[in-house]
């Protein structure tokens, strides 16, 4: 098998502790909406308590620093989340490329057990490749309703993701409406990267 | 060719063409006769050469090869020849013209004692035919026959065809000359006529042909007639001339936008023109204001449209941020659903082990009952028992004071007889000691009578004592079984209340249950709602960029109307 040396940003050492809590939450034998509504609490109360730890280890300088003319794909808190990010700017909005997923490293630890094909079933939508990719939308809602600048309000729309060492890839045919992209563009931005998502 | 007449234009042409069309003709005939030319001659020699080798038949066989030298060499002195040799069957030379043009191919199968060729053959070299016929069966005759060349051939048709090719050309020459002719005389007409004219004449062209040029000068004619009464003086051409300018001026005007100039409506053609220039120029100023009307509306609607917009967006932007918020509600309400669903189990479970547990309590009890009822029924019987034995010990003691009055009565009688004994004097004696005996027995007897008396009284004390305390006991147990009577109700209540609350348990289970499965389709709908509401949003996004750049456009649009001049209204 491939190995592939995947570096880790903070999220990834931050969520380590929570792996238990979000298999429990998979084990549970309610059904797929109850567990993704219980998936995105978690989320939300994961990503709140650790953006007030991220906020005590930003140094008050850089957090001064951040202009409202600030570059999305710069901002500090998602630097801090996604790692390297790509910026497009697209006709539809900006469009950010994560190129490694923080969350790799569990993916073998967290099992699928047909979790996947039931959410796309039950909530008709397509682009995740785990059940960890939830848990990373809603974080970065979370992150990017508090770091909108001025009035307008900004909403990652997932576009598509790809797990890099499986090679597996998944393209939300929803998302990409919104975006308006060619698939076999999608496709060639995505063999290179990680997750493909939409500011709107 | 400019300085040419048309005349010998046209010669030149159909000359050139009965040329060309001659030549062709001429040289498609010299090559189809030469290649004729070329199989005739190769058929007589082969001819020839077939005849030779009859010829030689018998001087094979008889082997007479003197005559057959002089055969060889009169075929060499026949024209076209270059050379012949006779072979016998095995290819061997027998005799030859001992020629330079013998090919080396020829003269390697000869050397070599090969056969020629074993049936008649032709090679074609590049400057003879070889032409191999066999002699019987007794050999081949090989002959070199020269090859007739193309040039010489077409030069042979040359002498043949030139007469005809000459004959054609001047044919040719005199139809051209027939053809221009008639060409050129209405062609001659016409510039006579057009030259009068020119000179200021009104002439009517004469043309007697019925062809183009008869119709050509008829239409001149008819027109000559019609521009007769147009034709202007020369104070006319000034006025025109005047009026054009002006006409140009104002067309000048309008087209760099000014709009507020009017022509003057002469009485003239320029009248017509000018009121035809006045009224599309109203037309013009009518459409610009529409124009601008119009644009002054849309830009006003467009920004109207973009406020209206940004308020959507704002909307929108609220909207998605509520149904974030309710969202994030919904999953708060639903985790309160699961969480309820999982502690009212949890209840159910333990009032399901407190129902269990005053079950076995009631049952105790009823059982403490039962042993405390035989306790008290054994104790009945115990107490009775202790009173028929305290009956039975009063029969005892008062058998012992009997028991003890007759002792006391025979230690009385055993002192009388022992005294009547003394009386008796010897005879008496051994009365006395048997008095003595029976005294001594009977106080024996008083003394355990007495202490029959004293441990029946000590019975009857402790049996008093245990009566008093068996009674005592008795009501202990008594108080005992209506406690655990009454603890086997208070058990039963319990029961009953643990029943109604298990009961409310299930139902609120029950109800978290269905507070769930709500949840769900909430959950659901929510997502639902929020998909529709970023949609919603996309939507007003784009619907912004689409009213910005028509405000644009409008804008743009009133520039480039704002640049025409247009009279005040």
């Amino acid at each position: 098998m491939k190995t592939f040396n995947l570096p880790e940003t903070d999220l990834t050492n931050h969520f380590k502790p929570h792996l238990e809590e979000v298999a429990e939450i998979l084990k549970k034998s309610e059904g797929i909406t109850l567990k993704i509504s219980s998936l995105r609490r978690f989320s939300r109360n994961f990503i709140r308590k650790f953006i007030q730890d991220l906020v005590a280890t930003i140094e008050i300088d850089e957090l001064n620093n951040i202009s409202e003319t600030e570059d999305i794909k710069d901002n500090i808190f998602l630097k801090r989340l996604d790692g390297r990010l790509l910026r497009l700017d697209s006709p539809r909005g900006v469009l950010l490329i994560s190129t490694v997923c923080p969350f790799i490293h569990f993916f073998d630890l967290i099992p699928d057990n047909g979790f996947i094909m039931e959410y796309e079933k039950a909530f008709r939508k397509e682009g995740i490749i785990h059940p960890l990719c939830i848990v990373h939308q809603i974080i970065r809602e979370e992150l990017l309703s508090r770091i909108s600048k001025g009035p307008l309000y900004t909403h990652p729309v997932l576009i598509a993701t790809r797990d890099k060492v499986k090679g597996t890839r998944a393209i939300s045919r929803e998302g990409n409406s919104l975006l308006g992209m060619k698939e076999e563009e999608l496709i060639r931005l995505l063999n290179e990267h990680a997750c493909i998502f939409l500011i709107l | 060719m400019k300085g040419l007449s048309v005349r010998v234009k046209i010669l030149l042409t159909l000359l050139g063409m009965v040329i060309i069309t001659a030549t062709g003709v001429f040289i498609y005939h010299a090559v189809e006769m030469a290649e004729e030319i070329e199989h005739t001659s190769l058929e007589r020699y082969k001819l020839y050469a077939t005849s030779q080798a009859s010829k030689a038949f018998d001087l094979l066989i008889t082997e007479d090869y003197n005559v057959l030298k002089t055969l060889t060499d009169e075929i060499r002195s026949s024209g076209n020849v270059l050379y012949a040799v006779f072979t016998d069957k095995d290819g061997k030379a027998i005799t030859h013209t001992f020629s330079g043009e013998v090919p080396p191919e020829l003269i390697a199968l000869i050397k070599e004692g090969k056969p020629v060729a074993d049936e008649f053959n032709l090679q074609e070299f590049k400057q003879h035919y070889l032409i191999i016929s066999p002699v019987g069966d007794y050999g081949f005759l090989a002959t070199g026959f020269v090859k007739p060349s193309t040039i010489t051939l077409i030069r042979k048709e040359i002498g043949d065809f030139l007469f005809v090719y000459l004959i054609s050309i001047s044919i040719g020459i005199i139809i051209a000359f027939f053809v221009s002719s008639r060409i050129l005389n209405p062609l001659k007409d016409i510039m006579k006529g057009m030259e009068r004219i020119g000179k200021g004449e009104i002439a009517e062209l004469r043309v007697r042909s019925r062809d183009e040029f008869g119709e050509i000068a008829r239409i001149f004619n008819e027109t000559q007639q019609r521009l007769k009464g147009l034709i202007l003086t020369e104070e006319e051409r000034q006025k025109m001339q005047e009026n054009i300018v002006n006409f140009l001026n104002l067309l000048s005007s309008a087209a760099e936008g000014d709009l507020t100039q009017r022509a003057e409506v002469t009485p003239d053609v320029f009248g017509s023109l000018g009121d035809a220039f006045n009224l599309m120029v109203e037309g013009l100023t009518g459409l610009i204001n529409d124009v601008k009307s119009s644009v002054e509306g849309v830009s006003k609607e467009a920004s109207r449209i973009l406020n209206i917009l940004k308020e959507m967006e704002k909307g929108a932007e609220t909207q998605m941020a509520e149904v974030k918020k309710a969202v994030e509600s919904t999953d708060e309400a639903a985790h309160s659903a699961v969480t309820i669903g999982e502690k009212t189990a949890e209840a159910n479970e333990i009032a399901r082990t407190a129902l269990e547990a005053t079950s076995r309590g009631s049952k105790i009890v009823l059982e403490a009952i039962d042993g405390i009822q035989l306790i008290r029924v054994t104790i009945q019987a115990i107490n009775k028992r202790m009173k028929y034995l305290s009956e039975r010990l009063m029969e005892i003691g008062t058998i012992s004071g009997l028991i003890t009055e007759i002792a006391n009565r025979t230690n009385l009688l055993a002192i009388n007889a022992s005294i009547e004994a003394s009386r008796a004097g010897e005879q008496g004696k051994g009365f006395i000691v048997i008095a003595e005996e029976i005294r001594g027995l009977a106080e024996r007897a008083a003394k355990s009578t007495k202490q029959i008396g004293d441990i029946i009284g000590a019975i009857q004390t402790e049996s008093g004592e245990v009566t008093r305390h068996l009674e005592e006991a008795t009501g202990y147990v008594e108080k005992e079984t209506r406690i655990a009577q009454d603890t086997g109700k208070v058990f039963t209540e319990i029961d009953d209340i643990i029943k109604r609350i298990s009961t409310i348990i299930s139902e609120i289970h029950d109800s978290a249950e269905g507070q769930k499965a709500l949840t769900s389709k909430v959950v659901l709908s929510m997502e639902e709602v929020q998909r529709i509401s970023l949609q919603v949003l996309k939507l007003v996004h784009d619907f912004r960029e689409v009213a910005r750049t028509l405000s644009g456009t409008s804008q743009r649009l009133m520039g480039s109307v704002e640049k025409f001049k247009i009279p005040e209204a």
